[in-house]
């Protein structure tokens, strides 16, 4: 049950951080800065206590599965794009970018079958070609230069 | 005059073709592939579009939107899994032909239909628009802010199966929208103690992790096993099947007429263009038993109505400055930061730009036709690209693209936040239009709105004694009342 209220409090949550943001501007007149945004406050928690009451009355509204094994997977995918973010100013595009796709292909192949040496081969020619290829592209062609 | 010279002369540049072929051919592919969409490669060429002319950009643009919009069809046809959500009707027809061994008749039916549509669709754009911008230019801020009223509420009601949801998903890019300095006053509020924040969210960050990386996580999550077609479809001669568009003429132009009301809408895109468009060719034919076995006709309809409603989307942007749907939207920011403001003004100030659009639109339509006359028998090997090569490939585009925009670290986090927040929508079944609908009118909107009320010294009535204001008002109630009609009968019909 509480799975099923989480993203209708999660939202709730939001945007009470959000209200308590508004404090210093906090101005009821129609025309001022925070007229609007209290509205758009307002209205999410008219909507969100509506969809948690349906969500109690009728079961055949909520969510069964909003955390499947799946999201683990974006977890992975999430860890290394974070990685790939953090390391892209300090290592470069093409080192960044030759691991990261590397990773993400392995990772990617190894969900249906088990990895071989011809994936690891096939990988390595694509995360480093094409990273490159595009280094060269936007240095070489429209003249901008990559990290 | 003047200015569709002006605007002629700057299309027929070599590089604008060239982008033009490049975008029809980045379309295509994008179309035929499973789980990518035409909004997906529109919004990672965006970046590329920053470095490019304005007209060069467009060319790109709209080359993948109009390619991507009909090869999604391919697929939809030979595997029966649209390339794209605008291919979903044609998949009904077209697969059925497939399986009677027609597949390769089916896709020719469907490119000539859809480059009909695209020709169809320029040529309302370039006689609606104009009427509609002259009209446009009287409008003050009573009336603009009805009509962003009732263009949020299209989008928000006709967007998703929940009202409730849309509304939720339009607060939270309402609420985005209202991040930094206040348009109005330049009170810096809702930075949240980020500094970054002061200048709000930019656009495009916004659009390719709500848009580009979401979509991606979703495919990552899903595991698709895409089936391979058949490399072994016939394609008959292209100019055999003109016949089709000569028999059901009638077809051609009732779908034509579809597209073009429903992509002046709101909210409502090629999807639901080529569904009213199918279901109006099988209520009118002469044959309705063919229907559901694989009918030639129903290709016609849905192909043409989707294709039309890639000019048509225009209308609203180009004469009112509302996007009306997220390709649009993606546009519409294409042309702003190269300084075109899309709105009645750009046709008094930048004529020429918005002749060349028409121009682009038509010669978009021609060009696919050539490409595919060459290109379809290599359309199956498409779908035979790994996904574990692609996805990867276009994580780091999103990346790269998102980068390119300020080089700033800070747009990364923002566009990976936003690509969270994108997939757990997603999966909740948040309509995402709404989101971005409202994060882009927002601005405008309270704009416009806090400044009727202060011409107006705080008065509401002045939106109920402007014809124009009233009338969209009225509208928007109409909208309104349709819609819940519509869905409390559904409701009534299921229980």
């Amino acid at each position: 049950m509480f799975l099923n209220l989480l993203p209708n409090l999660i939202l709730i949550g939001f945007f009470s951080l959000y209200f308590w943001e508004l404090k210093d501007i906090m101005n009821y007149e129609v025309t001022s800065s925070a007229f609007l945004p209290m509205l758009s406050v307002l209205v999410m928690y008219i909507l969100n206590i509506i969809q948690i009451i349906r969500k109690l009355i009728n079961k055949s509204e909520q969510i069964k599965t909003l955390f499947t094994k799946d999201d683990l997977y974006l977890l992975i995918v999430l860890f290394l794009v974070i990685t790939y973010i953090w390391v892209l100013s300090r290592f470069g595009f093409i080192i960044s970018s030759s691991f990261f796709i590397f990773l993400l292909t392995v990772f990617w192949r190894s969900r249906r079958k088990p990895i071989d040496v011809g994936l690891l081969i096939s990988s390595i020619i694509v995360s480093i070609g094409f990273p490159v290829s595009i280094f060269y592209f936007f240095g070489q062609i429209v003249k901008i230069n990559l990290p | 005059m003047e200015k569709f010279l002006a605007g002629l002369e700057m299309i027929l540049q070599v590089k604008v073709i060239l982008f033009l072929g490049i975008g029809s051919l980045i379309g295509w592919v994008i179309g035929i592939l499973p789980g990518l969409t035409v909004t997906l490669g529109v919004t990672l060429a965006l970046p590329i579009s920053l470095f490019l002319q304005p007209l060069e950009a467009l060319a790109l643009l709209i080359g993948i939107y109009q390619s991507g919009v009909f090869a999604g069809s391919i697929s939809a046809i030979l595997l029966n899994i649209p390339g794209t959500p605008a291919a979903t009707a044609t998949a009904i027809e077209g697969n059925l032909m497939t399986r009677k061994g027609e597949g390769g008749l089916a896709v020719n039916v469907a490119l000539i239909s859809s480059v009909a549509g695209g020709i169809g669709g320029a040529i309302a754009l370039t006689f609606i628009a104009p009427l509609i911008a002259k009209i446009a230019v009287e409008f003050g801020f009573f009336e603009i802010t009805s009509i962003l009223i009732f263009a949020l509420m299209g989008v928000i009601l006709i967007s998703g199966d929940s009202i409730i949801k849309s509304l939720i998903a339009a607060s939270i890019g309402f609420s985005l929208s209202t991040l930094g300095l206040d348009p109005v006053s330049g009170i810096v509020r809702l930075t949240f103690g980020i500094p970054r924040l002061i200048a709000g969210i930019s656009l495009l960050p916004m659009l390719i992790g709500l848009f580009g990386l979401s979509e991606i996580f979703i495919q990552f999550t899903k595991f698709n096993k895409v089936k391979i077609a058949s490399d072994k479809t016939q394609f008959p001669s292209i100019f055999s099947t003109f016949k089709y568009l000569v028999k059901y003429y009638k077809t051609v132009v009732r779908s034509i007429f579809i597209g073009i009301f429903i992509g002046a809408l709101p909210g409502a895109g090629p999807g639901t263009a080529s569904f009213i468009s199918l279901s109006e060719a099988k209520r009118s034919s002469k044959e309705p038993e063919k229907f559901g076995k694989g009918a030639v006709e129903g290709i016609i309809a849905t192909e043409t109505a989707n294709n039309t409603v890639c000019g048509s989307a225009f209308i609203p942007l180009l004469t009112l400055g509302i996007p009306g749907d997220v390709i649009t939207a993606v546009m519409m920011g294409a042309l702003m930061v190269h300084g075109l403001r899309p709105g009645p003004m750009l046709f008094a100030k930048q004529g020429e730009y918005v002749f060349g659009i028409y121009i682009l639109l038509f010669l978009s339509a021609v060009i696919m036709f050539f490409f595919n006359c060459i290109l379809l028998p290599f359309a199956v090997k498409i779908t035979a690209i790994p996904s574990e090569y692609l996805y990867p490939v276009l994580v780091m585009l999103c990346i790269l693209g998102t980068f390119l925009i300020n080089r700033q670290i800070f747009d990364l986090w923002v566009m990976l936040v936003l690509g969270v927040l994108g997939y757990f929508l997603r999966k909740l079944k948040y309509p995402l239009p709404s989101l971005l609908l409202a994060f882009i009118l927002g601005p405008r909107f309270e704009v416009v709105f806090r400044q009727s009320l202060f011409v107006s010294k705080n008065s509401f009535l002045p939106f109920l004694t402007k014809p124009i204001s009233l009338l969209f008002l009225v509208l928007t109630f109409i909208t309104l009342f349709v819609v819940l009609r519509r869905k409390w009968l559904e409701k009534r019909s299921t229980t």
